[in-house]
């Protein structure tokens, strides 16, 4: 039997991440170890795209500083991916390419037509833009990444050893948390305000959610309880890893959990292309509300925070076109981070309840009992990262203005690093939603379950959990 | 990708009906009544405790 690894993708994105926040830390000790990553601006003409992200390295040219930046990523995940087992020489070459596709999606999204926000659109000499902000990259990954995915499917096994989109996320996800730290100085009531309706948001969602999608699934589809359970969980909670979990609680076959995360996958991905959107449409005047929604209906931590992060830039762009009102950015993204977050920290704790009631109520069999340490065993270590980070950029920064000042300074270069790995996770997440799946034979009555639910009564009870928790909450404007 | 297929496939078929058991009907309605409940709470709590804050 092949022994267990201590290093797992999440721990090693926890110790990445908590590596970069560090190095950005060097800025309170007069250091500014990042400022040399490359920066994406809006752009129309090309020598303006990329520049360092610091003015310290002012002298440095935009591509010397792409390339710095794409060897120390490099670097940094080849020495983790050693220590994970993966194939490295497979890696680098692979990474190579997702990199530089995926950044090159990022400037093309940055092209001032698509990007420019209304305040800068004169800037640029146009009359017009789509006013999507520089996030627009991220859609333009995801659809390259979809395009790779289901039309070339020699080169998206070629690439596959770098698709890793939930590690590229969790990583985002620490340095998130020291973002979100600085921001919340600024706003303590508001922080607290979302922390503490993203737990009642969850809380909901995991009681009203699950039950629903098991009793449909039992009732109407005629799944077996070993099925109804991991789909349940799949579809309502939080896609892949609550799938594995309740599986692993149910004991139920590894086949089970696995044919539904490839569901999930698939699944994400569209939610990713419509919700962001949607919520454009229909929830500008209530940016929270849309943060939240995105956490609570979109499975997968990529999947959730990316959409965050899309609705976030589609929000603030429309609420400045329309209304002359700047909202300042992130606290979409962190609406839907903080719901995330909570999901997955009681994704352990739901498993273990199903595990003892099917223990003990409906599959009884000797000798099986779930643990309390398998509840912790579950607990995603990247969270703590995401805490940790966001507690010690709070307490640092609520010091006073000179520490908020090297607080802002350390998130800026920490940022850069951010976005990088958020547009890794779109272009990846894409490549690995293989929609041919849905015509899979067999599959579709999964399928018909997945969006019976989904669409039937988990986004709109999704979006009036966020709603009522979080109508009237305000991001902080500019 | 095509064994997956044909394992899926067969999985389909031989999976027999099982009824909900009357404990499973109480884990459903348990999990939404109390949700249904701890909705109001919550909410009452989350408008007394953290009041809309609208930036600053």
């Amino acid at each position: 039997m092949a022994q267990k690894r201590w290093l797992t993708e999440d721990k090693l994105a926890l110790i990445l991440g908590l590596f970069l926040f560090l190095l950005g830390m060097l800025n309170f000790a007069g250091v500014d170890a990042l400022g040399w990553s490359v920066k994406t601006n809006v752009w129309t003409s090309l020598d303006k795209i990329l520049s360092p992200a610091s003015g310290t390295y002012k002298n440095m040219s935009g591509v010397v500083s792409l390339l710095l930046t794409y060897a120390f990523i490099t670097l940094v995940l080849s020495v983790g991916l050693r220590f994970l087992g993966g194939d490295l020489p497979k890696f680098i070459k692979s990474f190579t390419v997702v990199f530089f596709i995926s950044f090159g999606c990022w400037v093309l999204g940055s092209y001032a037509p698509i990007a420019a926000t209304p305040d800068i659109v004169a800037k640029f000499h146009l009359k017009w833009s789509l006013g999507l902000t520089g996030e627009a990259g991220f859609i333009v990954a995801l659809v390259a990444g979809i395009i790779v995915g289901n039309f070339m499917p020699g080169v998206a096994e070629e690439l596959k050893e770098a698709l890793r989109p939930e590690m590229y996320i969790k990583i985002a996800i620490v340095m998130l948390g020291a973002e979100l730290g600085v921001k919340a100085v600024e706003a303590v009531s508001l922080a607290s305000s979302v922390i503490f309706r993203g737990l009642c948001a969850i809380v909901e969602a995991y009681l009203i959610y699950w039950a629903l999608v098991y009793f449909v699934a039992r009732k109407y589809f005629k799944f077996s309880r070993e099925w109804s359970a991991p789909l349940a969980s799949g579809i309502s909670i939080c896609g892949v890893s609550a799938a594995i979990a309740t599986g692993a609680a149910i004991r139920a076959r590894p086949l089970v959990p696995i044919m539904v995360s490839s569901l999930v996958v698939v699944f994400t991905c569209i939610e990713m292309l419509i919700l962001p959107f949607a919520a454009q449409m229909g929830l500008s005047g209530e940016p929270m509300v849309a943060g939240a929604w995105m956490g609570l209906a979109v499975k997968s931590d990529g999947g959730a925070i990316a959409s965050g992060a899309i609705a976030d830039a589609l929000i603030r762009a429309k609420a400045l076109a329309d209304t002359g009102v700047h909202y300042q950015e992130g606290w979409v993204t962190m609406a839907a981070t903080t719901v995330k977050i909570f999901i997955d920290v009681f994704i352990g704790i739901w498993s273990f309840i199903l595990a003892v009631v099917w223990c003990t109520f409906i599959e009884c069999k000797p000798g099986e009992r779930m643990k309390f340490s398998a509840v912790l065993d579950r607990f995603p270590r990247f969270v703590l990262g995401y805490v940790v980070t966001f507690l010690i950029m709070l307490a640092l920064c609520a010091s006073g203005p000179a520490l908020l000042g090297h607080g802002k300074a350390t998130i800026a270069g920490t940022g850069i690093f951010r976005g990088i790995f958020f547009v890794l996770t779109f272009f990846t997440i894409g490549v690995v939603s293989n929609f041919k799946k849905l015509w899979a034979e067999g599959i579709g009555k999964l399928a018909a379950v997945y969006v019976v639910c989904l669409f039937g009564f988990i986004i709109w009870i999704g979006l009036f959990i966020s709603w009522l928790f979080f109508h009237g909450v305000k991001p902080p404007v500019v | 990708m095509q064994l997956e297929q044909e394992i899926i496939a067969q999985e389909m078929q031989k999976m027999e009906h099982e009824p909900l058991m009357p404990m499973e009907k109480k884990l459903i309605i348990w999990s939404l009544s109390i949700g249904v409940a701890s909705l109001v709470l919550l909410y009452w709590v989350s408008a007394t405790f953290f009041p809309a804050a609208h930036g600053v």
